[in-house]
């Protein structure tokens, strides 16, 4: 079973998935969906944990899952930590960090609630300036508008980037890469929020480059809700960030010494602590959550990461040129021109009048009757438009491996019907 | 009072303003009865507590934030959904509209009255600076206001139907919804377009969203409104079948014409405003003045208010010989009895003072640099909301635009400026407003003189702390007997 998942269709693999058959689901970008198999694997091990009678301690140290799950993403168990989300991961990420007051921290405006709130606590909290940039949008965008943006936010006092390695809002792949490099040449921390890299991309997370990625294990990932990745760079491989590893206190956790102090921080490719621990040993862990997350990205590996990362950007692809044919190019928050910029997160104003692009109240009620009327999920997003004083809104749909053509056509017809009917 | 009474008497003025003219106004807790904001504060609250200076929905269903979709990330879009059920009293009652709100607004940079509370909104509002100086100079009448009304729009204020509104920021201001608070910011019926803003014609003519309505019948009483519900408005009640008005009432249950203790834990200043086009253009001579004052304040932020700093140094100067001044205070009790204080201090060091009372709309033109006979003016500023309000002080009374001078330092007004900018971020706002306020005193245009609490009427009542110690008789409930204690510091010089 295990080695014939690769060979499988794609409609024998969306059978695994806990799909209501009547339902067109394009928001993973919100929450994916899980395998039966996953779903099992929450109940099972829930049940065998249930009673107090074993000791709970160890497992949540998810050794096993921590070092497997770690393989896939080309890191060590030491450098991964199971989360219980990606917004906690970024919060203690953030606040672990060894900043302090008149350092900079350069970010966007597209980033998730959660990272700007954290961010703002960091402001106000130990007097850190928080530079945020507004990221350029449209069809046309390309890489290097991206990374100028940085590039002139940054000042002798930056000591972070943090930004989402793709936007929630507008679903604009950054290059993170490139904005790693950029980073290394100004000595800068990297933090990325990852929240939808994790189960989308087939990726090295070393040789990304960065020092921090926090993943949603809920979103393409298709584990349960409460889930997430946390990676923590934890020793140092030139090739990928000859930086050395950043002043890093792992908050909460049982295991940091108690007395005394870890050893100092590796500067080499050999481990000198294990920060992974310190961050894992959180007190008592949801057992069930874990192992069901392991057994959701085992199920990935057996299908080939490589495999579904194809998979999703071609049905995006499919279903970005169905969108620009039906609404346009200009329609299109999303980039598209430049293919180092696209993720199968695609935002778009659905209706003739431009000025609807401020009417949060048509958006939003565009994308309640795609459910109501014709169940098909996907969600409105709200962001700041370089040079527009509005706040934008906009209808954005995500691929994921479970879709397919067939209902993604049928879901931008209707979306191109209904937006007729409402402009 | 306590509980409720079949006929509540008040002994106060009848010259009901338009809520548009409502800021600084003494009647200002009448209009309280009949007008509602889009958010308000709960008289209900225990003074003190953070609740009595947090604002709540009023004709909005909430208080927009990220939350809940009301407030974008950038900080500078707010989208405001307006409750379902908030009527005015016509015939038919008629729904409030998110284009009454527009109106309302709009109404507030009328050319015809300048409301005391304007500079909060110029600052912060995309686009009200703009609207407000768009104004033809040609506009005459009522139907030519409501011409330009109907035919430009505030680029920052629109409808997106009659039930959401947005409000677009020129940048992130953390105190928006509290200047949405304000009662001259209350909703206009589409009937005042027939009438000047607060002229009388339009106080003759004024219609009720609140609890109660005003009817005019030679005096003034309110009646229930009837297109008012208790469900649709969780700050204010209806606590008598009838409120009268008279300023001769012999046996009133609240006198709003005397100043009875204080009831406000948020401390408001008396200051002097010496007048740099005249005879006190020397800087040395205002120092002067300042320096021969009697004073306990010598900050223009009170204690207790964000922003204030404990001291700031003080500067010699010196008189000129013989010099001649008029001292402009509103004739009230306690303005008159500070500006005797004065006098006395100032003719001790040789100079020749002629103090002049000034009626309330003489005072209104003083304050609002629309008049500028005077040499020194005395009144009093109170803080319009309850938190981050550093600048309901230092953008009123410093700011060249805004002050009652009609001038200032250019230095001041860039701070003022920068910390307007960075209201997300309170630590450079207060650090610059700080800055201000240090050059400002160093001017010596301004001149605090002492703190107080805002004066409450006798006759126990609520008092919203947050809009300068209104008195709220529409609470809910009785107030506690006395004040607890403030978590804010306040210092004892202030009492």
């Amino acid at each position: 079973m295990e080695a014939g998942l690769r060979a499988r269709s794609w409609s024998e693999i969306r059978s695994l998935f806990a799909l209501d058959a009547d339902a067109t689901h394009l928001n993973t970008g919100t929450v994916g969906a899980m395998p039966h198999e996953v779903l099992d694997v929450v109940d099972r091990v829930t049940r065998e944990w249930t009673g107090g009678l074993l000791d709970v301690y160890p497992p949540g140290l998810y050794p096993e899952h921590r070092a497997a799950i770690g393989r896939s993403y080309g890191v060590d168990q030491d450098e991964m930590v199971i989360t219980h989300n990606a917004t906690e991961g970024m919060a203690r990420v953030i606040h672990g960090l060894d900043l302090r007051e008149g350092d900079e921290v350069v970010t966007t405006s597209h980033e998730c609630y959660s990272v700007l709130s954290n961010l703002n606590l960091l402001r106000h909290r130990h007097g850190v300036v928080v530079t945020v940039v507004t990221l350029p949008t449209g069809f046309d965008v390309r890489a290097e508008d991206v990374v100028e943006r940085f590039a002139a936010a940054i000042t002798p006092r930056t000591k972070v980037l943090a930004f989402a390695g793709i936007t929630l809002f507008t679903g604009t792949m950054l290059p993170i890469r490139a904005l790693c490099e950029l980073a290394h040449r100004h000595g800068l921390t990297t933090v990325i929020d990852g929240a939808l890299m994790a189960g989308m991309l087939d990726c090295d997370f070393r040789a990304l480059g960065a020092d921090f990625i926090s993943c949603s294990g809920s979103k393409f990932q298709c584990g349960p809700l409460g889930t997430g990745l946390l990676y923590v760079r934890n020793k140092v491989h030139p090739e990928h960030n000859p930086l050395p590893l950043p002043a890093f206190w792992p908050i909460i956790s049982t295991w940091y010494p108690m007395q005394g102090t870890p050893p100092p921080r590796t500067t080499t490719s050999v481990e000198s602590c294990n920060i992974g621990d310190f961050l894992q040993s959180a007190g008592s862990a949801s057992i069930a959550r874990g192992a069901a997350l392991a057994r959701a990205c085992e199920l990935w590996d057996e299908i080939g990461r490589d495999r579904i990362e194809r998979r999703v950007f071609e049905l995006a692809e499919h279903a970005r040129t169905a969108v620009a044919e039906r609404f346009g190019t200009a329609a299109m928050y999303s980039p598209g021109a430049d293919q180092r910029l696209r993720s199968p997160l695609i935002a778009f104003h659905p209706f003739r009048d431009p000025a609807d692009a401020w009417n949060v109240k048509k958006v939003a009620e565009f994308v309640s009757r795609l459910e109501s009327e014709h169940r098909i999920w996907t969600r409105w997003t709200e962001f700041d438009v370089e040079g527009s004083p509005h706040q934008h809104y906009a209808a954005r749909l995500t691929t994921h491996l479970f879709n397919d053509h067939a209902e993604i056509d049928r879901a931008v017809a209707v979306m191109g019907r209904l937006a007729e009917q409402m402009s | 009072m306590r509980g409720p009474v079949e006929r509540l008497r008040l002994r106060a003025g009848i010259d009901l303003p338009e809520p548009v003219a409502a800021h600084r106004h003494p009647l200002a807790a009448l209009t309280r009865l009949h007008a509602r904001q889009l958010f308000t504060y709960r008289g209900d609250a225990v003074p003190g507590s953070w609740q009595s200076v947090a604002p709540v929905a009023d004709l909005a269903t909430a208080v927009p934030s990220i939350y809940n979709a009301g407030l974008g990330a950038r900080g500078t879009s707010y989208v405001i959904h307006l409750r379902p059920d908030v009527y005015w009293d016509t015939t038919p009652a008629r729904r409030v509209t998110a284009q009454d709100v527009v109106r309302g607004l709009k109404r507030l940079c009328t050319p015809f009255y300048r409301s005391t509370a304007l500079p909060y909104f110029l600052s912060t509002i995309r686009g009200m600076a703009d609207y407000r100086d768009g104004h033809p100079a040609s506009l005459r009448t009522a139907a030519d206001l409501a011409e330009h009304a109907n035919t430009h729009d505030i680029a920052g204020v629109f409808a997106l139907d009659e039930q959401t509104l947005v409000v677009e920021l020129d940048h992130p201001a953390v105190d928006v919804v509290d200047v949405l608070a304000l009662p001259c910011a209350s909703p206009a019926p589409v009937e005042y377009d027939a009438f000047l803003p607060d002229s009388p014609q339009a106080r003759a003519a004024l219609r009720s969203t609140g609890p109660y309505r005003p009817v005019f019948d030679g005096g003034l009483r309110f009646e229930p409104n009837p297109a008012w519900t208790p469900e649709s408005d969780l700050a204010r009640g209806q606590r008598a079948s009838v409120i009268t008005v008279s300023p001769d009432e012999p046996t009133p249950h609240i006198d709003l014409t005397v100043e009875g203790e204080p009831t406000s834990t948020l401390l408001g200043v008396d200051y002097l405003v010496l007048n740099p086009r005249g005879p006190l253009s020397e800087h040395t001579a205002r120092l002067a003045i300042a320096d021969a004052i009697t004073r306990t304040a010598h900050t223009i932020i009170p204690p207790g208010n964000d922003g204030h700093q404990a001291t700031a140094p003080a500067q010699a100067g010196a008189l000129p010989a013989a010099l001649s001044l008029t001292l402009a205070h509103p004739d009230t009790p306690h303005a008159t009895a500070v500006a005797v204080g004065i006098v006395a201090d100032l003719v001790a060091v040789g100079l020749t003072i002629v103090s002049r009372p000034l009626s309330p709309a003489e005072s209104h033109r003083a304050v609002t640099g629309q008049a500028g006979d005077w040499d020194i003016l005395l009144d009093s500023w109170f803080p319009d909301w309850g938190h981050d309000n550093a600048r309901a002080f230092l953008l009123p009374l410093c700011h060249s635009a805004h002050s009652p001078a009609g001038t200032g330092q250019r230095r001041v007004d860039e701070l003022i400026d920068a910390a307007l900018a960075a209201l997300d971020d309170p630590t450079r706002s207060t650090s610059a407003l700080r800055a201000a306020e240090l050059h400002a005193l160093a001017d010596a245009v301004i001149v605090p003189l002492a703190f107080r609490a805002p004066p409450a009427p006798s006759g126990q009542v609520a008092a919203l702390s947050a809009l300068g110690g209104l008195p709220d008789l529409t609470a809910r409930t009785p107030v506690a007997a006395g004040p607890v204690p403030s978590p804010r510091r306040i210092s004892e010089v202030s009492r």
